[in-house]
């Protein structure tokens, strides 16, 4: 059984290992966004935390927030055709999307 | 190594900073809500209208059309009436919450310290407890049991529908429905057209203007001869209604007035400026088909969602359709396969206010010579965020007693006992033709209102429902205009018992009351129902504008054999000429050439008007007096008579501290002479030269081009429209003004609040302002919106096979 930081390692490095993580890791942070608004920031820190860089790892946060908002506006269905029309609240909704992973992408920088 | 670790450190701390920080901000509170995915509001996105529901009362099948009507069909009453309890709080479950929070005083529980004022009127006013006093009267008929299984089936939808977007805004959760809160919403809208205290008002006047001033300047009677009825109608037994008067009942002159204050907060409890209707009935002897027809719509509060919800029920004991209050599980105002029928406002006197020698405590009061103790109980009012209050509620034994700050007045209100008007609305539904109707309308215990009725058989009614009272002082009748000495008994109503069940033996019978039967042509526009009624009915008419115009259309077209058809009333309903600027135009277009002239005395301070000026004044002289959003004259015309109201009554009012809103109306304005003591040190046509330079210098300055510009729907909002603009409605230029047939008073967000043309048994037209959703995710939040506007109604068919189904609904029996 390989060490941590072994495995780390090598879902940083191995492409291979690397996509799977990511998609796993995509999936688990959309997951638990959907559960909770911290989930987003444990979605930008899951993406980036099998990033090879702290700069990749930041896009990644980026991209998790736009999948969250991908996903929520499938699931809103017809309803999301009103949404660009929801202002201010829409800019909050938008806002969180981004930001909130971009935060959690930061952990990327700390492990 | 040391750089990396900081590093490290830094951007541990940021994360562990920033989600802390959010998670222990206000702003938590906003992303718990709004947030992708798992923000609470989107909950309220996706409410799709179930397929099935289980109901304790039998199978009810439901066909929701392209705008969102529900038709509801059954065997069994209660089991469509479970079906629209359901139906109506799915579409309209927050605005059903939000009217009865407020009649129960309990908006502070939701919303905050804002509403506290509110509350303690509702609360002071019972009337909760009417409503209780009206479902024990109420249980004991027919309409009983399905007003209980319309209840159980707004619970039902409660429990298994996620509730509306503004639950989540608020953060509150409905409490179950009861058959008293439907009550209330009868009472709700009553106060809405009955509840006003203008004797207050006319008191207060009198003292600071003087009783000779405020006669001319609010006379009980507007000089116009266009009122409902003009006395040679059919009545019931054949009669003729002239010359029934007995003696007219003695007017207001001199009691004294009741706090300013008190008065002034009091009024802020009434019913919007400009509440009032359009109804109309012609006879099918002057209709190209031979059929009766009817055009309705009513002015009232215009909100998003609307105040009306438009529904159909199909039964074995009823084919009805039409618009209701959500809350109310009867159409209130519609058609059925035999008939249709209508309500405006009528005016009527129906509250009266008392005046009392108290104990220096104040806890007693003086009435038939001796003290007798306040009727207290002591009620919370639950105030969200903030410290509850307690309210001392006291009673006399009129009605509720309202004390604020040391100062107190009485209130009897017909809606403070017991009233049949849901059974009433309940028969009409059920109604096969002239006499079920009029044995309905006998029940129609409150608010008073013009019914105006035809039916398939070719018959025609008009009647003032509501009951009436008929006041004494010493044995003499006198009208209620007035406050009244409750310790000495004046004034008291036979036969009324508060909060409790009335006998009405001394209040004005049925036959007496203002009615015609088979009218040929009638219509009512809230003017004065008649010049010399048999009994008083109040002095709270609307200016004759719409009325005179719509009995001169109406006049006209049966006199030049116009043929009568639905598209004729539609027509009619989109009319928008003023008959006020007929009157103010002429003058003020001959005022500006006048000063242009250099005339004395046209100018203020002997001015020429500006080219600008000169150039709005041939605007206005051209024009035909159409308040229509593409027009220039229109805007002109509208920004001018407000300035030129401030600016004759502002100086006097002002001095006497009375605020604009006890301002005169504008038939008075109108009509003031040249001579009256308001232009004592001015010009009548100085003061309208300049209020047109100022309403130019107020249009330059907007940048409005038309009337639309400014005549807009952007007063029509939601109760949350400050907070989440996104709920009000789109701003779209409006036709109309507060005086044209076409109703809309941008100030007041009132105006036309649904629109029908009914042949009975034949077809029917219907638009709603906005759409019949409350939903803001739902196609028919404002699906209607452009077409009330432009009063393109759709078709208000009663065959419930012909309805083309875009959703379906099966409420679904223990037995299926």
């Amino acid at each position: 059984m390989s060490d941590p930081g072994e495995l780390r390692d090598r879902v940083r490095t191995d492409p291979r290992t690397h996509v799977v993580a990511l998609a796993v890791a995509l999936a688990l942070g959309v997951a638990l966004a959907s559960v909770h608004w911290l989930g987003l920031i444990a979605a930008g820190a899951a993406v980036a935390l099998v990033a090879p860089t702290l700069r990749r790892g930041v896009a990644y946060g980026l991209a998790a927030g736009a999948l969250a908002l991908a996903t929520f506006a499938v699931g809103l269905g017809p309803a999301a055709a009103v949404l660009p029309e929801m202002r201010p609240v829409v800019y909050l909704t938008v806002g969180s999307a981004v930001g909130l992973p971009l935060l959690g992408s930061l952990a990327r920088g700390v492990v | 190594m040391t750089r990396d670790t900081t590093r490290r450190a830094v951007l541990a701390a940021a994360l562990a900073g920033g989600a802390g920080g959010l998670a222990l901000s206000s702003a938590a509170d906003l992303l718990d809500t709004f947030a992708p995915l798992s923000g609470e509001a989107w909950a309220a996105a996706d409410r799709p209208r179930p397929e099935t529901v289980p109901s304790p009362h039998g199978d009810a099948a439901v066909r929701v059309d392209e705008y969102g009507v529900p038709h509801v069909s059954a065997d069994d009453e209660a089991a469509a009436y479970f079906a629209v309890g359901y139906l109506q709080a799915y579409d309209r479950l927050f605005s059903m919450d939000l009217q009865r929070r407020l009649m129960r005083g309990r908006l502070s529980e939701a919303v905050g310290e804002a509403t506290v004022e509110s509350d303690e009127f509702h609360v002071a006013m019972g009337f909760t407890e009417a409503a209780e006093a009206t479902w024990d009267l109420v249980r004991e008929t027919p309409a009983g049991p399905l007003v209980e299984a319309y209840a159980e089936g707004v619970n039902a939808a409660i429990d298994a529908e996620p509730l509306p977007l503004e639950f989540t805004l608020v953060g509150h959760e409905p409490r179950p429905w009861t058959p008293v809160d439907s009550m209330l919403m009868e009472k709700q809208i009553s106060w809405t057209l009955t509840g006003e205290f203008s004797e207050l008002r006319r008191a207060l006047v009198a003292d600071r203007l003087g009783a000779d001033r405020a006669a001319a300047l609010f006379p009980r009677r507007l000089d116009h001869d266009s009122p409902i009825l003009d006395g040679d109608e059919r009545r019931l037994g054949g009669r003729e209604a002239g010359s029934a008067a007995s003696e007219p009942p003695k007017s207001a002159a001199g009691a004294p007035p009741v706090d300013a204050d008190l008065t002034a907060w009091l009024s802020g409890f009434e019913s919007p400026t400009g509440v009032g209707s359009n109804s109309w009935v012609v006879a099918g002897d002057h209709t190209e088909s031979g059929s009766p027809i009817v055009a309705y719509d009513p002015h009232l509060s215009l909100m998003a969602p609307p105040l009306w919800y438009e529904q159909h029920v199909e039964t074995p004991e009823r084919s009805v359709r039409g618009a209701t209050f959500p809350g109310v599980p009867f159409v209130i105002a519609g058609a059925n396969d035999r008939g249709t029928w209508s309500f405006t406002n009528v005016g009527a006197d129906v509250l009266d206010c008392y005046r009392y020698e108290v104990d220096e405590a104040g806890e007693r009061y003086r009435y038939d010579g001796e003290w007798r103790a306040f009727d207290t109980e002591t009620k919370t009012i639950p105030v969200s965020g903030g410290e509850d209050r307690e309210l001392e509620r006291k009673r006399t034994v009129h009605g509720p007693l309202i004390e604020r700050e040391g100062r107190r007045v009485g209130v009897a209100w017909t809606g403070h006992t017991a009233t049949r008007t849901t059974v009433a609305i309940d028969e009409l539904g059920r109604s096969e033709g002239f006499d079920d109707a009029l044995e309905a309308t006998r029940k129609f215990d409150l608010p008073t209102q013009n019914l105006v009725y035809a039916d398939a058989d070719g018959r025609t009614m008009y009647y003032a429902t509501g009951k009436l009272p008929i006041r004494r002082i010493d044995g003499e009748v006198v009208a209620g205009d007035r406050i009244f000495d409750g310790s000495a008994g004046e004034g008291e109503w036979s036969g009324f018992e508060p909060f409790g069940r009335s006998s009405w033996d001394g209040f004005v019978p049925f036959e007496e009351k203002p009615h015609a039967i088979d009218p040929d042509v009638l219509s009512t526009a809230n003017q004065r129902v008649i010049d010399d009624p048999r009994h008083y009915v109040g002095v709270a008419y609307a200016t004759p504008y719409r009325g005179s115009r719509i009995a001169d259309r109406l006049e006209a077209a049966v006199d030049g054999d116009e043929p009568i058809t639905p598209a004729f009333n539609r027509e009619l309903q989109r009319d928008v000429r003023d008959g006020r600027a007929a009157q103010f135009v002429p003058d003020l277009v001959a005022a500006v050439a006048a000063a242009d002239a250099g005339e004395a005395g046209a100018g203020e301070a002997g001015e020429s008007p500006t080219a600008r000026a000169v150039d709005a004044a041939e605007t206005l002289d051209a024009w035909e007096y159409r308040m229509a959003a593409d027009s220039r004259a229109a805007l002109v015309f509208a920004r001018w008579l407000d300035r030129y109201r401030d600016r004759v009554f502002g100086q006097s009012f002002d001095a006497a501290d009375l605020d604009e809103t006890y301002y005169p109306n504008d038939w008075v304005l109108a009509r003031l002479p040249d001579d009256d003591p308001l232009f004592d040190d001015r010009s009548r046509a100085a003061i309208m030269v300049s209020a047109l330079e100022a309403a130019l210098d107020e249009i330059d300055e907007a940048g409005w081009e038309t009337y639309g510009d400014w005549n807009s729907t952007r007063a029509i909002t939601h109760p949350f429209g400050g907070e989440a603009p996104f709920l009000n409605y789109e701003e779209l230029p409006a036709d109309g003004s507060p005086a044209t047939v076409m109703n809309y008073r941008v100030d007041d967000a009132v105006g036309s609040s649904w629109r029908m043309v009914v042949r009975p048994g034949t077809d029917a037209t219907a638009v709603i302002p906005g759409g019949n959703s409350g939903d803001y995710f739902s196609d028919h939040y404002d699906d209607q919106l452009r077409a009330w506007l432009a009063n393109d109604q759709t078709a208000m068919t009663l065959d419930i096979d012909a309805v083309e189904a875009t959703e379906t609904v099966a409420f679904r029996g223990d037995s299926s």
